[in-house]
C-alpha cells in the first residue's frame, strides 16, 4: 500500500494551518507526526480520516484520490482521535457491537484472538465505559477503530496521559500492526514512541519541515 | 441492514439506563404541577362555594319600607347574589374596606324616604376599595344600582298605593294590602332573572377541572422534556462524525436517536399511569369505599384508546420538539436554560396555565395552531368522552406535521453542527 498526500492546504479564516503539504510513504511502517502544540497535526490527521475537509490538494491511497472516494476511505481507513468518541453509558462489548456491525465482520472471533484480545480490552468487557480508566478508554477507542481491519491508521496522541502498562500495550500493537503490513501515522509528544516509528516528521508553521528515517 | 438497527437500539438501551432517574424527576415534576394547581383549583372553588363577597350597608334599615325591602333582598335568594351584607356605620364601613374584610359598602343617604315621598331619588352610594376592580366591584355596582332601584321603585308604589287608599277610605286595610303589594312587585315586577345574565366560565371551557387535568399533562409531557439535556444534548460531534464516515448519515443517526428517546418518554409515562394506578389499588385496600365504586374504578373507565392515541400523538410531537431544541445546543446549561424558556412561553400561549378564553381572540386564533393547544383538546376530549373523529383528525393532522417539522428542523441543526468545514 501507498500514501501519498499532495500538496494539502487549510485556513481556518485568515489563519492558514496547513500550507502545501506534501508526504510519501508505504505499507509496514510507523510515521511519527511531530510539532509544536497548534502546529497542524490534528488538522492533518483529521483532513486524512475524513472528519475535516481540505482546502485543496490529494490524498492518494495506492492511486486512488480519497478526499473523493469516500467509500475506499472508509474501508482502507482508521482513525483513533485524540478524544474517545464513545458511549459512556454503555459497556465495552456494546460499543465494540456497533463498530462491529458496520463492517459485518464477527465479533466474538476477535474477542478469541483479534485485536480487543491483544489490547487487553476481553478483561473488561462488561464495564461501562463511564467507569473505565483512561487507558481503558483509549485502548477500546483502537479496537473499535480497527474493526473492519484498515490498512492505514492514524492515531492522535493515542498514549497521552497514560500509564506506562497501558503506552507499552499501545506501542506493541502498532508493531503487530505494521508488521502486519499496515501502515500508522502517529501524532505524538511522547520521545518514547520515536523508538517504534521508522521515520518521523516535523510540522512548523503549517509546513513539513523534515522528515527524519530511523 | 443491520448497521442501521444496531445504531437505534444501542441508543435505546443507553436511555434505557436512564429511564429510573427519569422517571423519579417526571414524578417529582408531576406532584409538582399537581399540587400548584390543586392548591389554585382547590382556593377558586373554595372561594366560588363558600365564600361571598362581604358588602357594607351604612344607612337606617329600621323603618317599615326600607326596612321590608333590605330584608327582601337578605333573605329572598342571597346565593344567587353571593352577598354577605352587613349593616354598619360609616366610620366601621370605611375601615373594613381599607382593611380588606369588606369589599365594598352601599350607603343609602339620611333622609332617603323623605326626599322619595316628595318625589327625588337621593342616589344609593356605593363605596369601594381604592385599587379594586374588576368582577367584584362591577357587581358591587350593579348590586347597589338593583338596589337603589328597588329600594326607589317599591317606594314609589307604596306610595301611590296610599294616595290611593286614602282617596277611596280604604286607610285601615293599607298596611295588610301594603305587604302584599310589595310581595307581588318583587315577583313579578321585579324579575332576577333579567337583572343579571350569568354565563359561567365552564361553559367555554368545560369543566375547570377537567380542563386543567388536561392541561396538566400536556404540561407534563411538555416538561418532560428537561430530562432530556442528559439523552439527547451532544456536546461534541466526533462520534456523529465517525459514524457518518462508517457509514451511518446523519439523519438516520437522528432518526434513532428521536424514536428512542420518543419510546423512552412513553415507557415512563406508561410508569406514572401505573404508580397512579398502583396508588389508588393501594389507597381502596387500605381505605375501602363505604359505598360506591373506589378510587381505581372511578379512574379506570377514562383510559380508553382515545386517550392512550391522543397521548401517543401528543409524546411524539413533542419529543421532535426536545429534540430540536437539544439539537442546536452543545452546553447543558445552555440547553436546561433554552427548553425552559420555549416550554414556558408555549404553556402559557397555548392556554395551559389559564384557560384560553381569557386570552383576546388574537392570542386564541395563534394558539389554535400550535401543537400544545391540539394536544390539550384531544385529551380534554378523550377524557370527557367527547372524542368525535372528525374533530379529532385535524388534530392529529396538526400534531403530526409539528412533529415532522421539529425532527427536520433536529436534523438540519445537526447536519450544520456535523458539517465537515468547522
Amino acid at each position: 500500500m501507498e500514501l501519498r498526500i499532495e500538496h494539502i492546504k487549510k485556513k481556518f479564516g485568515k489563519k492558514e494551518v496547513l500550507s502545501d503539504i506534501c508526504l510519501e510513504t508505504s505499507a509496514g511502517q510507523c510515521v511519527a507526526l511531530l510539532g509544536e502544540n497548534g502546529c497542524g497535526k490534528s488538522t492533518l490527521l483529521s483532513i486524512l480520516a475524513g472528519t475535516l475537509r481540505a482546502d485543496s490538494g490529494r490524498i492518494l491511497v495506492d492511486g486512488t484520490d480519497i478526499l473523493k472516494d469516500h467509500k475506499c476511505r472508509s474501508k482502507v481507513l482508521g482513525y483513533v482521535p485524540q478524544g474517545t468518541p464513545l458511549m459512556a453509558e454503555l459497556t465495552a462489548l456494546d460499543n465494540l457491537r456497533l463498530w462491529y456491525s458496520f463492517c459485518g465482520r464477527d465479533l466474538s472471533g476477535d474477542l478469541e484472538n483479534g485485536v480487543p484480545a491483544l489490547l487487553g480490552v476481553t478483561e473488561f468487557l462488561k464495564v461501562p465505559v463511564s467507569k473505565m480508566s483512561g487507558g481503558m478508554r483509549k485502548r477500546l477507542s483502537i479496537s473499535c477503530a480497527v474493526a473492519h481491519q484498515p490498512k492505514l491508521l492514524l492515531m492522535d496522541e493515542p498514549s497521552a496521559a497514560l500509564d506506562l502498562p497501558c503506552k507499552e500495550a499501545i506501542r506493541d500493537y502498532i508493531v503487530h500492526f505494521t508488521t502486519s503490513g499496515g501502515l500508522v501515522l502517529l501524532a505524538t509528544h511522547d520521545t518514547e514512541d520515536l523508538g517504534i516509528c521508522g521515520s518521523s516528521v516535523i510540522l512548523k508553521g503549517g509546513r513539513l519541515h523534515a522528515m527524519y528515517t530511523s | 441492514m443491520k448497521k442501521f438497527l444496531t445504531y437505534p437500539l444501542l441508543v435505546f438501551r443507553r436511555m434505557l439506563k436512564s429511564w429510573p432517574a427519569c422517571l423519579v424527576m417526571t414524578l417529582f415534576l408531576a406532584f409538582a404541577v399537581g399540587l400548584v394547581a390543586w392548591q389554585q383549583l382547590g382556593v377558586q372553588m373554595s372561594e366560588e362555594n363558600q365564600d361571598k363577597l362581604r358588602v357594607g350597608l351604612v344607612g337606617t334599615f329600621g323603618g317599615s319600607y326600607l326596612g321590608f325591602g333590605y330584608s327582601a333582598v337578605i333573605h329572598m335568594d342571597t346565593s344567587a347574589f353571593t352577598f354577605d351584607f352587613i349593616e354598619c356605620s360609616e366610620e366601621e364601613a370605611r375601615a373594613a374596606v381599607e382593611n380588606g374584610s369588606l369589599l365594598a359598602y352601599v350607603k343609602v343617604p339620611k333622609g332617603f324616604i323623605t326626599a322619595l315621598a316628595n318625589g327625588e331619588n337621593l342616589p344609593v352610594q356605593l363605596v369601594i376599595g381604592g385599587t379594586q376592580g374588576g368582577l367584584g366591584s362591577q357587581l358591587i355596582e350593579e348590586i347597589s344600582k338593583m338596589l337603589s332601584d328597588f329600594i326607589s321603585e317599591t317606594e314609589k308604589g307604596i306610595y301611590a298605593s296610599m294616595d290611593l287608599y286614602e282617596q277611596h277610605g280604604q286607610q285601615e286595610r293599607l298596611l295588610k294590602d301594603g305587604d302584599l303589594l310589595n310581595i307581588e312587585y318583587l315577583t313579578n315586577a321585579l324579575r332576577r332573572e333579567e337583572l343579571y345574565a350569568v354565563s359561567s366560565l365552564s361553559e367555554e371551557t368545560g369543566e375547570l377541572l377537567g380542563y386543567y387535568l388536561s392541561a396538566g399533562l400536556v404540561v407534563l409531557i411538555l416538561f418532560f422534556g428537561m430530562n432530556g439535556a442528559s439523552l439527547l444534548l451532544k456536546t461534541d460531534m466526533a462520534m456523529t462524525r465517525l459514524l457518518k464516515l462508517r457509514g451511518l448519515p446523519v439523519a438516520l443517526q437522528c432518526l434513532g436517536e428521536y424514536l428512542s428517546y420518543a419510546l423512552l418518554h412513553l415507557l415512563v409515562l406508561a410508569g406514572i399511569v401505573c404508580a397512579g394506578l398502583l396508588g389508588a389499588a393501594v389507597f381502596d385496600a387500605v381505605r375501602p369505599p363505604a359505598e360506591g365504586a373506589g378510587v381505581l374504578a372511578s379512574v379506570l373507565p377514562y383510559i380508553t384508546p382515545g386517550l392512550c392515541l391522543g397521548l401517543l400523538a401528543s409524546v411524539l410531537c413533542l419529543s421532535a420538539l426536545h429534540f430540536l431544541l437539544f439539537s442546536g445546543v452543545s452546553r447543558l446549561l445552555e440547553g436546561l436554560l433554552l427548553c425552559f424558556l420555549v416550554f414556558a412561553a408555549l404553556a402559557y400561549v397555548s392556554g395551559l396555565f389559564y384557560p384560553l378564553s381569557f386570552f383576546p381572540k388574537g392570542i386564541r386564533v395563534f394558539a389554535s395552531f400550535l401543537p400544545t393547544n391540539a394536544a390539550r383538546e384531544e385529551v380534554a376530549a378523550a377524557l370527557s368522552g367527547t372524542l368525535r373523529f372528525s374533530e379529532s383528525m385535524p388534530r392529529m393532522l396538526c400534531l403530526l406535521a409539528w412533529g415532522l417539522a421539529f425532527f427536520a428542523g433536529g436534523v438540519l441543526l445537526r447536519l450544520r453542527r456535523c458539517r465537515v468545514d468547522d
